[in-house]
């Protein structure tokens, strides 16, 4: 009997507890759901020469540009190469610009980058939301999968960097040329995923160069995937110079062929302009900054010069260094066209890139 | 080996020096508040901190960092002493017997030895770190897929020994973990598994928010229903006597604690997996060796020092894949990874060559807060320890706030939240009825880990399954993870062979 009233009480007090607690929380989340999507709350209406009826209203409407914080949005986390091209920008951009605001970075990671591109693209062009785009990357995401932005509508302030790939082997490798690697039964590729750049670039590279391959993906990173091509478990890979630097340096790998028409100068591997492919040499990774679609013409002017000011500064040179990131800065309508040439790639080759993909 | 020693000597003149040392004792602040606040955690302390330590100077970033990590391993203990939160992963170690020990009133003597177990592991694990790195790198690189899947499959049998008793209760468990770990976008496949459409699972579901959710948030409501105090028996030990005695027992446990500190060091080097499971790993070496297995889980010491011991020595561990090769032992060095990065030091030869000066000073500041974090725990355990004499409904509120503030602040996301509560109801149920929480973590992290190194190593050998054979170091690992298993019947059929 005494047995049957406890677990009533057990339950009762389970479910005041259970109840309880959903009910203050909801209360609680439905407080805070309205905001979650926003950006800063800086209505760019308000133009503060509207209050002084003798100034005219129209004359530069962004003279104090930015008069509260800019969100810089950064589409993967922190640490990693467009976190850090972002905090360069965000820290010393404001001194190119009117304003006293400052440029604050966010990092929005998830589903790949693509949650945090989706939230540039449907920001107001206002110029309170700005953020980094990976190219030809998120254009490869547009084609082949299903996603919220549009690159062409991109509003382009300008791009960081291109970093572009070599084909990485380790230093005893039996393979030395291109030759070697054509002729081969097949070489295995180390990469991430089918969706990463390196990738991209290796399934337009391979058909390309007619060399036999085969992939193993699943290292969580370029590093894990070069030290996998050190123990052994794949013959090569397509990496970024940047990132191979100190173990080329170190003499622990080499690269066999650059795609690069200008790599730089550690490196001692023919080009794939030597070899006659001068197509690859277009491909790599580019850092790009952007901002929403529909930015006025004017506000873009003002963001693209205090960017590529910015980049060219003696800070800049002294963070390409400490960072291993090379600053190798391009303006808005030459980014634009890179953006263009990439996506025509893309659109080239998506039969190979949908067949990698499945 | 006189670049070594001067180096060092550099390293210790420039951290003991003023305003440096001030840099220490911050890093280590920052680190126990987050350590010991459940989902917050050294990565996210990390990750704040880069932004800031922007501009900075290089030895104060550095110095910064080593500390904050330093301060992170024992923050993470409190809670999962006091409270039974772990305030990191491997802290659900702890919790085994630091919690029972709680409950019986003793809480005091576990934050003793934990802090004590702490502050020696990671003086171990640096020493040894140190010691290891001319053959660091042939270390790293014996690990292949093969063996990583071997690993991951012996971590899975620790789920064994976390469901003291009801083997079945803990399969279930640790199999609804691997489920909840198959969700998301499968690098090795190319595909979304069970997103449901949505871009929210497309990364499945985050483990700290699980951890949250699971344990603070499940804690709390049965906190609510249970009522009363944390400490249902025992006197209240009102002087100093509760804390040594705990500080002491590490000390008379030399075997123990050496065995801890190494198995922490030598697991939290093989990348990737290494950091989380080293803790579970001592603790199930502890219960194997003891005298007196049964009685682990209920309030053994033996199982809090093997915990924390490994878990202060395994960041020295993970050091070695991380600086050698720039590939991280865990989240925590992944982030760290970064943060040097941005200050120009590089893995590889130069970190080790030229720059190592640097480094020894990131690794004295991680010293140097692990015995201030330890100092500070040791003299603080007893007021900590009131913590579980106070009526629980007055820490309902204050940990439910703090566990919103860390959902919330892993990705800028309020259905973390909503999913943090919902596993709050899960791991309530888990806990009513009896169901090991630490087994469906040990399938949530070890899932993909075994899933991913199968499929490669399936790649790498081009469909044939002798690769998961040939190399000497996954023997060993097969060998360990049936001795795991069968060990245990073992012992209790020579137990109740002795009795009679």
């Amino acid at each position: 009997m005494a047995h049957r009233n406890t677990d009533r009480i057990r339950r009762r007090r389970f479910l005041k507890a259970t109840g309880g607690t959903i009910a203050v929380g909801s209360a609680g989340l439905a407080g805070c759901l309205g905001d979650e999507e926003e950006p800063d709350p800086m209505d760019a209406d308000d133009d503060p020469a509207d209050d002084d009826p003798a100034e005219e209203p129209d004359e530069d409407p962004y003279a104090n540009y930015p008069e509260d914080t800019v969100q810089w949005v950064v589409p993967y986390g922190t640490g990693g190469g467009f976190d850090l091209y972002s905090r360069f920008a965000a820290e010393h951009m404001p001194e190119f610009l009117p304003g006293d605001g400052e440029i604050v970075v966010e990092n929005l990671t998830g589903a790949g980058g693509q949650r945090g591109a989706e939230e540039i693209y449907r920001a107001d062009p206002d110029g309170y939301t700005l953020g980094i785009y990976n190219i030809p990357g998120m254009i490869a995401s547009q084609f082949l999968t299903e996603v919220e932005y549009d690159v062409d509508e991109m509003s382009w302030i300008g791009t960081f960097n291109q970093a572009q790939y070599g084909i990485l082997v380790p230093a005893d490798s039996e393979y030395e040329t291109l030759e070697d690697l054509q002729e081969a039964d097949e070489i295995s590729w180390g990469g991430t995923g089918p969706g990463a750049t390196s990738s991209l670039v290796t399934f337009i590279a391979a058909e390309e160069l007619g060399i036999p391959s085969d992939f193993v993906f699943g290292y969580e990173g370029g590093e894990e995937a070069r030290a996998g091509m050190l123990r052994g478990e794949v013959d090569a890979r397509m990496n970024d110079f940047p990132a191979a630097e100190s173990f080329v340096r170190d003499g622990e790998m080499r690269f066999i062929v650059a795609l690069s028409a200008d790599p730089p100068d550690w490196i001692d591997a023919p080009t794939v302009v030597d070899e006659g492919y001068d197509d690859l040499a277009e491909l790599g990774l580019s850092f790009m900054a952007t901002a929403p679609p529909g930015i006025d013409d004017e506000l873009q002017e003002v963001l693209s010069d205090a960017f590529l000011d910015a980049l060219d500064t003696p800070e800049a040179q002294e963070f390409a260094e400490d960072t291993d990131r090379p600053i190798n800065p391009l303006g808005p309508e030459e980014t634009r066209q890179a953006v263009e040439a990439a996506s025509g790639l893309v659109d080239q080759y998506q039969d190979t890139l949908e067949e990698h993909m499945n | 080996m006189s670049e070594l020693v001067s180096a060092f000597l550099i390293a210790l003149d420039v951290v003991l020096s003023w305003p440096t040392f001030a840099f220490v004792v911050l890093g280590t602040l920052i680190g126990m508040v987050f350590g010991a606040i459940p989902g917050l955690g050294g990565v996210i302390a990390l990750a704040l901190l880069i932004p800031i330590t922007f501009g900075m100077d290089s030895t104060w970033a550095m110095v910064l960092f080593g500390a904050t990590v330093g301060g992170v391993a024992f923050g993470g203990s409190i809670s999962a002493i006091l409270i039974n939160v772990p305030g990191t992963a491997p802290n659900a170690a702890t919790l085994l017997d630091g919690f029972p020990m709680s409950q019986e009133g003793r809480a005091a003597e576990a934050l003793g030895a934990a802090a004590t177990a702490s502050a020696l592991g990671a003086i171990f694990g640096l020493v040894i770190f140190i010691a290891l790195i001319p053959v660091a790198q042939r270390i790293i690189l014996s690990f292949t897929q093969p063996e990583f899947f071997w690993l991951a499959i012996f971590g899975l049998t620790i789920i064994a020994v976390v469901s003291r008793g009801n083997l079945f209760k803990g399969i279930i468990a640790g199999g609804f973990g691997l489920m909840l770990a198959m969700m998301g976008y499968g690098h090795v496949i190319a595909e979304v598994r069970f997103a449901f459409g949505t871009q929210y699972l497309f990364d499945g579901v985050d483990l700290v928010v699980v951890l949250i959710g699971l344990f603070a948030f499940a804690e709390v409501l049965h906190m609510i229903v249970k009522g009363g105090t944390i400490a249902e028996s025992g006197e209240a030990v009102t002087d100093r006597r509760g804390v040594f005695k705990g500080a002491k027992e590490v000390v008379t446990r030399p075997t123990l604690f050496f065995r801890s500190s190494a198995t922490g060091v030598l697991v939290g080097a093989i990348p990737g997996a290494g950091g989380t499971i080293a803790t579970f790993i001592s603790y199930m070496q502890a219960q194997q060796a003891s005298d007196d297995p049964e009685s682990f889980g209920t309030g053994n010491i033996e199982g809090v020092i093997a915990s924390e011991a490994t878990n202060d020595a395994k960041d020295g561990g993970t050091f070695l894949p991380t600086f050698v090769f720039g590939i991280p032992g865990g989240s925590m060095t992944a982030v760290l990874l970064g943060a040097l990065t941005m200050h120009g030091l590089n893995p590889g030869r130069e970190l080790l060559g030229e720059n190592l000066h640097i480094l020894f000073m990131l690794l004295l500041a991680l010293l140097g807060a692990n015995i201030l974090t330890s100092s500070l725990g040791l003299l603080s355990a007893n007021h900590l320890s009131k913590l579980t004499r106070v009526e629980v409904d007055r820490l309902v509120a204050p940990i439910v706030v703090v566990c919103f503030v860390g959902a919330y602040a892993l990705r800028l996301s309020l259905i973390d939240v909503a999913v943090a509560l919902l596993f709050g109801f899960i791991g309530y149920a888990m806990i009513v009825f009896d169901y090991s929480r630490i087994a469906l973590v040990l399938g949530l992290i070890l899932g993909p880990i075994a899933e991913r190194s199968f499929l490669m190593s399936l790649q790498i050998s081009d469909s044939g399954y002798l690769i998961f054979f040939t190399n000497p170091i996954s023997i060993v690992l097969i060998i360990l993870t049936i001795t795991a298993l069968v060990l245990p019947i073992i012992q209790s059929r020579r137990r109740s062979e002795g009795v009679s």
